[in-house]
């Protein structure tokens, strides 16, 4: 783990996966992500974001709610790697953040896989 | 009986790019079904494309009056109980959007008597919003009204529609008024009813997520399906998250359940200015938010807006039993 950082009732895990084929990093958050902490978030993504990663990977398993606020930070995030050729990945969204994503239709726009290395390996 | 070809005026030329929207006043479903079929026929002959919007429980009596038209027309199934009409703009724009380059001729069959009076008013507060929303755009629709429908709902339909056909022949409504500022009736914007006595109130600040713990117990106390309980759970989580992002105060959330229904209501002191806020749906990218509302208004069965300087109250509504 490169860092951790924790706005209750959210946590964010980056690390950094330099060396193989297809280096990526790796965002892993879990527990709730609303509006009271979608500032943090969207911190979060921007400053991993200016790194210029190729691929940035939102692990979802263990979020269990997103609310519009916090989406809108992933799709922020989502536009400008797009502006510096590199691209976003959603992992294992389920129940009400999958339907969130599903709903607004961000997933049509945001590929979302099954799995990290599935993610990886694209 | 007439088609809207033959209607003069300004409102109704068939040359007229922008959006004709019409009350059609109707004794009994033949003569609805009658007009329809019509409506479809003339829609088809102009290349249009043609949308019915209208409980699946008359559909079938309408696709035979359609016959070799049926291949034409996309159907649209609103259920008959619990089909929020705060989606249809968007839906409506939806369906334009994806038939470019094309006109959209749409029969929008959204009322009925049996509708109870707090659907009936929200029904029109969409068709007062519609003529705002989809103002310029080349949308023809075709919205028709039991006659036996309360005289302030068939007064309020007149108010909403710029065009309307009492006896057969469309004509511009005498009582519709163009001002977008006096857009929707008074009558649409009535206080909401007072939540019973034992209904549970909580005030909250910063602690959505001890609110949204308190709406997963209540929705499934009452029995609400987990995936539903789910689509109140982001709902009421978009609607507290308003009040945080906007209000600048506390809000209160009050929840209760009635034999049908449970129903969850959040006040807070914002002041909600745009009337077609949640009406229209933001595009995937979009980086700009507004898809709070947006999203309560796509889970929810009804949803009642009342907002002014003083506050802002937004009750929604999920139906127990599934919905069609």
């Amino acid at each position: 783990v490169w860092y951790k950082t924790k706005v209750a009732p959210l946590t964010a895990s980056v690390t950094i996966h330099a060396s193989g084929p297809q280096p990526y990093t790796l965002v892993e958050l879990a527990g709730e992500a609303d509006v009271t902490g979608s500032e943090t978030l969207h911190a979060l993504l921007e400053s991993e974001t200016r790194k210029r990663p190729a691929l940035l990977i939102i692990e979802m398993s263990e979020l269990r709610f997103m609310d519009s606020a916090a989406l809108q930070a992933i799709l922020r995030a989502h536009l400008m790697l797009g502006k510096g050729g590199g691209r976003l990945a959603l992992v294992s969204p389920h129940d009400t953040v999958a339907r969130v994503l599903q709903m607004t239709e961000v997933d049509r726009i945001v590929p979302v896989y099954a799995s990290v290395s599935e993610a990886a390996s694209r | 009986l007439p088609t809207w070809l033959e209607v003069t005026g300004e409102v109704a030329e068939p040359e007229s790019s922008g959006l004709w929207h019409a009350a059609l006043f109707h004794r009994d479903t033949a003569e609805f079904e009658t007009q329809a079929c019509l409506f479809a026929e003339d829609a088809v002959r102009a290349g249009a494309a043609v949308l019915i919007i209208g409980p699946a429980s008359g559909r079938d009596r309408l696709r035979r009056g359609l016959g070799g038209l049926n291949d034409h027309v996309t159907w649209a199934d609103v259920p008959e109980t619990g089909a929020n009409p705060g989606r249809l703009i968007s839906a409506i724009s939806r369906f334009a959007r994806e038939h470019p380059g094309r006109a959209t001729w749409c029969v929008q069959h959204i009322a009925w008597p049996s509708r109870p009076a707090e659907e009936m008013w929200e029904v029109l507060r969409h068709e007062a919003l519609l003529n705002m929303a989809l103002a310029g755009a080349p949308v023809r629709m075709l919205c028709p009204y039991d006659i036996h429908l309360p005289q302030e709902l068939i007064s309020c339909a007149e108010a909403t529609h710029p065009v309307i056909c009492p006896h057969g022949r469309f004509q511009p409504s005498p009582r519709y008024d163009d001002d977008f500022l006096r857009l929707v009736p008074a009558e649409c914007d009535r206080p909401l009813t007072s939540p019973p006595t034992g209904a549970r109130v909580l005030t909250y600040a910063d602690d959505l997520s001890a609110i949204r713990h308190l709406v997963s117990l209540q929705a499934s106390a009452a029995g609400l399906s987990p995936s539903r309980a789910g689509d109140l759970l982001i709902a009421v989580g978009e609607l507290v998250a308003n009040t945080l992002a906007h209000a600048g105060g506390p809000g209160t959330l009050t929840m209760w359940t009635t034999d049908a229904e449970i129903i969850c209501q959040v006040s807070d002191p914002g002041h909600i200015t745009d009337p077609l806020a949640g009406r229209l749906r933001p595009g995937p990218a979009a980086d700009h938010g507004g898809r709070g509302l947006w999203l309560v208004h796509q889970l929810c069965d009804l949803v009642q807006v009342r907002t002014s300087k003083g506050g802002t109250t937004v009750r929604v509504h999920m139906r127990l039993a599934e919905s069609g």
